[in-house]
């Protein structure tokens, strides 16, 4: 075993120092693998007995102290549903303006710029942000309204991001072909550019869905309250109520409550919609590559 | 695929409306009738009563006015009450704004004057547990003894008659009304309490962190004591439990409180609230939460 | 379909549609930064009511953070992020591009997948059910540590930092991975006709060549563990005091929500304080990182 030669090309035998290194590699993995499993398990493990029907379909009922999640359900359908409404299209429009449209290289580094800052703000920032500017000055108060316009800037460059991926996967020469026949810019976008690009602003779609589900520090600061009622009234009034959402209704039920095993209970349900949400990608992916 | 997905897109949409349309079609919410044991009549409601009520403050008085709302809102299904927890300091702010119609605090108000011109109403009175891990058998704590221990005088609970280990203070947060008044009961300023300790910023971390480590000690509100999970330790010899807090034997209480604005009127459905509150219903649900009715 | 254009004028004329288009796509595309300036005005804004009240330095440089007592410094906290986050980057970095490794070169398929899919199902999980792991699991593991130290039980900086690795790990891991499949074969190929073994080739052309991609990681990573607030809050024992391994500490971004609620006036502006703190740190940190991905990029030509 002699070390002197450590960069000679004719020395091809393996050295004590390299099966140290296989062996450090596959301990670290096998350490991780286990990990994981034991996480996801002991979460499932705690969580899933307490989920019934009851759990998922009805509300809290403080007298007959049973727990219901379906109150948080309903305000993280809303918050989700709402802020992919207006982010979306802002973050496909911005993405299709970077990609086509975009001449003046101050604008788009701008862009770039503010896209990626974004991405990189903390949630708890996006928190603070969100009640100042959202909740104090625009006078929304603590409310899921607010908590839908925080999301909506949250998410906005994940979408810009997937899109002017997607976008720039398109063949140079679908664009030159089209332009070259003698379509308007806007055209090519609406019936060439957009439906290519489907898989990917899907995915976008599916990724932000699952940052806005998983997020709970703004939407404390932004949205707060309990969800503690049966949805009433119209969905403008339940928006401009104050609520929580899944993850805010399960730091609840941890801290201030101390029932850990509702809260894992809601953790069994965020996994379950994570994993679901990660199998749809994979789906979406497989399907239009069909094509 | 596009007709796939304009199909899920539908489907979620209906979904949404018709989980958002409301309780108007009456489905879930169990009506009184239901309700278990000794949840009685409901109190026959003179008007048909109509409307929102804002409130907020609080997050200790969580438990006890959950179920008060619940009951209300069971009993004139024409009104809402909303329940902002934001803290105490928030309550009495927007008490006094006008935000709230009523404020929930579990603390006093302040004399300073900067809290003026709030009637604070007690309708409950909630015992502070001292909590230790379950295996942590103490006996008593005196007064004395707490204080050593929250400003850092006393480190080892060989010190007051435990085994040979140093103690880990748990504390609630900087403006918490339970902190406020746990240090004012057992006397010392809350500047006082040792840099060092663990913070946690509710009674379900606190209750976590203790029942999770064989050293620490803790301070929660009785009505929320888990005691499968935590042991409550005896102050000044009396352990705590609500005939001990009724017959006064066991001093670490402290009252949680409806705010009005002095002077101005409420609407009535805040009004009739308010009443339920202090009713001997709403009091009869008070205690069943684990607080002792203030009549 | 309209054709508005000629192919044989060299101009293009530009209906009313296209235009309102284009202005649309426009405003799409501002909205980000729009979002932007207005964060930073209003960070700046409310976060420097205090600053003007105590004094940049006393707020900085503070050892004391005494809200009841008006004693705003949050030096403690500053570095007790400092310390969490480059330990955490420090640990989940060589950890992460050595997984990153195996998943892209080391590993048969099959079990490839299965990891990857178990990774983001790691990365999907609430950060309060981390915390509330860690508070069951984590911090009572540290007890006996923390005894043997002669200190008492708690929650301290270590959890926080073993708490913010598994949090980072799966994004570095899946960054540095697309980082080392996009890199060409014919490197390591070269490598190993050569003569050098396998792992040799892997750590010394194909990871290199991968470097921009794994920083990029890194500085996702980062911002990550510096920006994570409900999962350390339940771990690190939020004692605002100086950061040491085995005791409790208070990071920056724990130390707003826990008296968010309560707090009013003065107390309240500080904790705004420590929101722009922390989005100035982030700022320069971005900043930073970014001329060094550039320069490292340059290299690499």
């Amino acid at each position: 075993m002699n070390n002197t030669n450590h960069g000679s090309i004719t020395q091809k035998r393996r050295r004590p120092s390299e099966i140290l290194l296989y062996g450090l590699i596959f301990l670290l993995a096998a350490f991780l693998a286990a990990l994981v499993v034991f996480i996801i398990g002991y979460i499932l493990a705690k969580g899933l007995p307490a989920i019934s029907v009851q759990f998922l379909t009805t509300a809290e009922n403080p007298i007959e102290e049973t727990v219901g999640i379906f109150p948080s359900i309903v305000n993280t359908l809303y918050i989700v549903f709402f802020a992919l409404i207006i982010c979306v299209p802002l973050g496909v429009g911005g993405a299709i303006y970077l990609s086509e449209y975009a001449k003046n290289k101050k604008i788009v580094g701008a862009i770039q710029f503010a896209s990626e800052t974004l991405a990189g703000i903390p949630s708890i920032l996006y928190g603070i942000f969100g009640f100042v500017f959202f909740c104090v000055l625009l006078n929304l108060h603590v409310s899921l309204l607010a908590g839908v316009l925080t999301l909506t800037i949250m998410v906005l460059p994940i979408m810009m991001r997937t899109t002017q991926e997607a976008l720039r996967a398109v063949p140079k020469s679908y664009r030159d072909g089209a332009l070259g026949l003698g379509a308007t810019k806007w055209y090519l976008i609406r019936t060439i550019l957009l439906p290519c690009s489907l898989k990917g602003i899907l995915t976008g779609v599916i990724l932000s869905v699952g940052r806005m589900v998983s997020e709970s520090a703004a939407l404390l600061l932004v949205a707060g309250g309990s969800a503690m009622y049966m949805p009433r009234g119209s969905v403008w009034e339940q928006l401009s109520h104050s609520g929580s959402t899944l993850s805010v209704e399960l730091y609840r039920y941890a801290m201030s409550r101390g029932d850990n095993s509702t809260a894992f209970g809601i953790a069994s349900v965020l996994i379950i919609i994570v994993a679901l949400l990660n199998l749809l990608t994979r789906f979406v992916a497989w399907r239009l590559n069909k094509r | 695929m596009k007709k796939t997905f304009s199909l899920i897109l539908a489907a979620v949409l209906v979904a949404i409306s018709v989980a958002g349309c409301g309780t108007k079609s009456g489905n879930t919410t169990p009506t009184p009738s239901s309700a278990p044991t000794d949840a009685s009549t409901p109190t026959p409601t003179a008007a048909n009563l109509s409307g929102g009520v804002k409130t907020g403050g609080s997050t200790s008085v969580e438990k006890v006015m959950t179920a008060l709302i619940y009951q209300f809102q069971a009993d004139n299904r024409e009104v809402t009450v909303d329940y902002e927890m934001n803290g105490s300091g928030d309550g009495i702010k927007n008490t006094i704004s006008g935000l709230y119609e009523l404020g929930h605090s579990s603390r006093e108000l302040k004399s300073d004057g900067s809290e003026d011109g709030l009637t604070a109403t007690a309708y409950a009175i909630d015992g502070i547990a001292v909590v230790v891990h379950k295996d942590n058998s103490i006996a008593t704590l005196t007064a004395a003894q707490l204080r050593g221990i929250y400003t850092g005088e006393i480190t080892n609970w060989k010190e007051v008659g435990g085994s040979d280990a140093l103690i880990t203070v748990v504390t609630r947060e900087e403006g918490s009304g339970t902190r406020s008044a746990f240090s004012e009961l057992i006397g010392f300023k809350e500047a006082e309490i040792l840099t060092s300790a663990t913070v946690q910023d509710s009674t379900g971390a606190v209750q976590t962190t203790v029942s999770q480590n064989p050293n620490a000690i803790g301070y929660i509100s009785f009505s929320d004591a888990d005691t499968s999970k935590v042991n409550t330790v005896p102050y000044e010899g009396v352990a705590v439990s609500e005939a001990a807090l009724k017959d006064g034997s066991y001093k670490l209480k402290r009252e949680f409180y409806l705010l009005t604005k002095t002077g101005s009127t409420l609407s009535p459905a805040a009004q009739a609230f308010f009443d339920f509150v202090l009713s001997a219903e709403g009091q009869k649900i008070v205690s069943e939460k684990g607080l002792l009715p203030i009549r | 379909m309209t054709n508005k254009t000629s192919i044989l004028s060299g101009r293009r004329t530009k209906s009313l549609v296209e235009r309102i288009m284009n202005i649309i796509f426009l405003v799409c595309g501002l909205a980000s930064v729009v979002s932007v300036v207005f964060m930073t005005v209003y960070m700046v804004v409310s976060g420097g009511a205090i600053i003007a009240e105590t004094g940049v330095f006393r707020f900085l440089l503070g050892h004391v953070w005494n809200p009841g007592g008006s004693e705003f410094g949050i030096l403690p906290m500053i570095l007790s992020s400092v310390l969490a986050t480059l330990g955490a980057v420090l640990i989940a970095l060589p950890v992460g591009v050595l997984i990153a490794v195996f998943l892209a070169k080391l590993s048969p398929g099959k079990l490839a997948t299965a990891m990857r899919a178990f990774i983001d199902l790691l990365a999907g999980i609430p950060s309060v059910i981390y915390g509330l792991l860690g508070a069951l699991l984590l911090v009572p593991a540290i007890f006996k540590l923390q005894a043997a130290a002669g200190l008492p039980n708690s929650g301290s900086l270590l959890a926080a930092i073993v708490i913010l690795v598994i949090m980072i790990l799966p994004t570095i891991i899946s960054v540095s991975e697309t980082a080392i499949r996009s890199v060409p074969k014919q490197y390591e190929e070269a490598a190993l006709a050569l003569g050098s073994t396998r792992l040799q080739a892997i750590f010394k052309v194909t990871v290199p060549a991968a470097k921009s991609g794994i920083v990029a990681g890194m500085v996702l990573g980062t911002g990550r563990a510096i920006g994570e607030a409900m999962a350390v809050m339940m771990v690190s024992g939020n004692a605002a005091i100086m950061p040491e391994l085995l005791r409790p500490v208070r990071l920056l971004t724990a130390a707003i929500p826990i008296e968010w609620a309560y707090s009013s006036g003065l107390h309240r502006q500080a904790l705004y304080g420590i929101g722009l703190v922390l989005f100035v740190f982030i700022m320069v940190i971005n900043l930073l990182l970014r001329q060094v991905m550039k320069k490292g990029g340059a290299q690499d030509e």
